[in-house]
C-alpha cells in the first residue's frame, strides 16, 4: 500500500478508526478543526490508528466531508481576496452548510450531533444544533413529540401541573 | 425500526441545553411538557432570547420573563437578546433593568442585543466580559460619560441619535480599546465633528447617517488597523450642504463609498488601498436643480487624487436627466489612468 511518496508525507495524515472498524485518512491540516484531534497532535500521540468509539463510519464520513469543505474554503489563508468575493464565498458556504444539514435524516442528524460533540468540532455542532432548534421552535408540544418520537410519561394531572407552573410560556 | 427511537431525548444534556439556548426562550420553556426528562432542561439554557412579539399581551411577556429569571439555574448567561415593546406605554424599564442586571450578575456575559432605551444599568457598563453589543434606538446621551466597554470587539448601533451630546465634537469609540467591528445603522448626528478613532478597528460600516447640523459636518475616521471601510448614505439637511469625511487609515484595503449628495472626501495615509468603489446617487428631486455634473466631477477628482496607491477604483454616478455614467479608473504602478465612459439612456 505505502508508496515512497505516501510514506514521506504520512506524518501529515491521521488514521481515524470509526466505531465499526473502518479506517479514514485525514490530513492533519483538516483534522485540526476537531478540538480533540488538535489536542492529540499537540501532545504528539497521533501515531497509528486513532479509535473514535463514539462515531460510526457513515457519521465519520459526513464529519470529514464537512471538515474538508471548511478547510478548502478557509478564507484566512487568502486575506488578499477581495471583499466582494469574500462575501460571495461566505454566502456560498452558508448555502453549502444548510444543504449539507438539510439532507440528513433524523438519525443521521442525531449521530452527527453526538460525533461532532465527541470530536469537539464547534462549528459543525453549532450548525447541527441550530437545525434542531429550528425544528423545535414554534411547534406545539404535541407536534414536537410526534416529530421526534418522544413518549410522554406524564399522567394527565402531572402534565396539567407542569403546564400551570410554566403557564406564561403557553400564552 | 430505527426511526421510532426518541433520538432527541437521548442526546447528552449539554447538547440539549445548547439547542434550547439557540431558540426564543419561550419555546425552550415549552419543552417542559414533552416528558419527565424534559421538565427541567430549559432551566439550564446558557443564553436568553426574550421577544415580546410572540406574546399577545405585554403583561404576559413580563410575567414570562420574571418566571424565567426566577426558575433558571443561577449560572452564567452567555448571550442575551432582549427585545422590548415598541410603544412607550407598554414599556417597562424596571423589568428590562432586572433582566440586564440578572444577565450581568453571574459574569461571563459575552453578547448583548437589546432595544434598551433609557440609562444603561451600571451592571452592564461594568461587565468586562462583554464582546458583542448590538443596541438599537438608543439615545447616547446618558451613555456618553460611562461608555467604557474596553472588552468589546463588536459594536452595532442602530437608530442611535448622537445629537444630544453636550460637546461640539463626539468621540466615544476611543474608549473601546479592543473594538474590531463597528457598525452604525440609521444614526443621526447634529454637531460639527463626529470622530471615530479606535486603535484596533478592522471593519467599519456606516449606513444611513443623518447629519442634522445646520452647517457642514465633518466626520473624522482615524483607525490605524482598519481594513474594510463601508460608508453609504450620509444624509445632509439639504442639497447645498457639503460634508467632509476625513479618513486616516494606513491599512485600509477595501473602501466602498456610496453618497447621495456632494461629499468632500479627504484621504490621508491610505497607502494600502487596493479597491475602491464610489457611487454617487443624488435624490431624483435634486438632480434637475443643481449643476451636479460639474460639482461631482470636481469632487470626484478630489476623491481620486487621494488614492494614488489604489490598484483599482470604480466610480459610478447618476445625475441630471436620468443619465447613468460609469467610470472605471485603474491606476497601476506607472500611475497610468485608464478611463472607460459608458452612457446609456434610462427608460423613464
Amino acid at each position: 500500500m505505502s508508496t515512497p511518496s505516501s510514506s514521506v508525507f504520512s506524518y501529515r495524515v491521521l488514521k481515524l478508526k470509526s466505531s465499526d472498524g473502518e479506517i479514514f485518512e485525514v490530513k492533519q491540516t483538516v483534522a485540526v478543526q476537531s478540538g480533540v484531534l488538535k489536542q492529540m497532535m499537540e501532545d504528539g500521540c497521533t501515531e497509528g490508528e486513532i479509535p473514535l468509539n463514539n462515531v460510526d463510519s457513515p457519521t465519520l464520513a459526513k464529519i470529514i466531508e464537512w471538515c474538508n469543505k471548511h478547510h478548502d474554503d478557509d478564507v484566512e489563508g487568502r486575506v488578499l481576496s477581495q471583499e466582494k468575493e469574500k462575501e460571495k464565498e461566505k454566502a456560498d458556504m452558508k448555502r453549502w452548510e444548510s444543504e449539507f444539514i438539510d439532507a440528513l435524516n433524523r438519525d443521521e442528524l442525531y449521530f452527527l450531533l453526538i460525533g461532532s460533540n465527541y470530536m469537539n468540532i464547534k462549528e459543525l455542532l453549532d450548525c447541527a444544533a441550530q437545525k434542531v432548534a429550528g425544528m423545535v421552535k414554534g411547534k406545539t408540544p404535541e407536534a414536537i413529540r410526534e416529530m421526534f418520537n418522544i413518549q410522554s410519561d406524564f399522567t394527565e394531572e402531572e402534565e396539567k401541573a407542569i403546564r400551570k407552573e410554566n403557564q406564561w410560556a403557553f400564552n | 425500526m430505527k426511526r421510532a427511537r426518541d433520538r432527541l431525548s437521548n442526546l447528552p444534556n449539554p447538547i440539549i441545553y445548547n439547542i434550547l439556548s439557540l431558540m426564543d426562550t419561550k419555546y425552550a420553556v415549552r419543552t417542559c411538557v414533552l416528558s419527565k426528562t424534559w421538565m427541567f432542561h430549559w432551566r439550564y439554557i446558557h443564553s436568553l432570547n426574550f421577544n415580546p412579539e410572540t406574546f399577545t399581551k405585554v403583561s404576559a411577556f413580563r410575567k414570562f420573563v420574571l418566571h424565567v429569571l426566577r426558575h433558571r439555574r443561577p449560572f452564567v448567561v452567555r448571550r442575551l437578546k432582549l427585545l422590548t415593546a415598541y410603544t412607550a406605554k407598554s414599556r417597562n424599564p424596571s423589568v428590562e433593568k432586572k433582566v440586564l442586571d440578572y444577565a450581568a450578575s453571574y459574569g461571563g456575559l459575552e453578547e448583548l442585543e437589546t432595544k434598551f432605551d433609557s440609562k444603561f444599568p451600571e451592571s452592564i457598563v461594568q461587565c468586562q466580559s462583554l464582546k458583542t453589543l448590538k443596541l438599537s434606538t438608543y439615545s447616547i446621551e446618558d451613555l456618553q460619560d460611562s461608555f467604557d466597554f474596553a472588552s468589546l470587539t463588536t459594536l452595532q448601533l442602530s437608530g442611535t441619535s448622537f445629537s444630544q451630546t453636550h460637546n461640539n465634537s463626539f468621540d466615544i469609540f476611543s474608549t473601546c480599546l479592543n473594538l474590531e467591528n463597528l457598525i452604525l445603522i440609521n444614526s443621526s448626528y447634529g454637531r460639527e465633528i463626529f470622530e471615530i478613532s479606535a486603535p484596533r478597528l478592522i471593519n467599519l460600516s456606516i449606513s444611513g447617517f443623518r447629519l442634522q447640523n445646520s452647517i457642514k459636518t465633518k466626520i473624522e475616521i482615524s483607525a490605524p488597523s482598519l481594513v474594510n471601510l463601508n460608508i453609504s448614505n450620509l444624509i445632509p439637511q439639504g442639497m447645498n450642504f457639503t460634508n467632509v469625511v476625513v479618513i486616516s487609515a494606513p491599512r485600509v484595503k477595501f473602501f466602498n463609498f456610496r453618497a447621495n449628495c456632494r461629499q468632500t472626501l479627504s484621504i490621508e495615509k491610505c497607502s494600502s488601498l487596493e479597491k475602491m468603489n464610489v457611487r454617487v446617487f443624488p435624490p431624483v428631486a435634486w438632480r434637475e436643480t443643481y449643476n451636479w455634473e460639474q460639482g461631482y466631477m470636481f469632487d470626484l477628482l478630489c476623491i481620486t487624487e487621494g488614492f494614488y496607491g489604489a490598484k483599482s477604483i470604480d466610480i459610478s454616478f447618476k445625475f441630471s436627466k436620468g443619465k447613468f455614467k460609469s467610470y472605471h479608473v485603474n491606476s497601476g504602478a506607472e500611475t497610468e489612468v485608464v478611463e472607460i465612459i459608458k452612457a446609456h439612456k434610462r427608460v423613464n
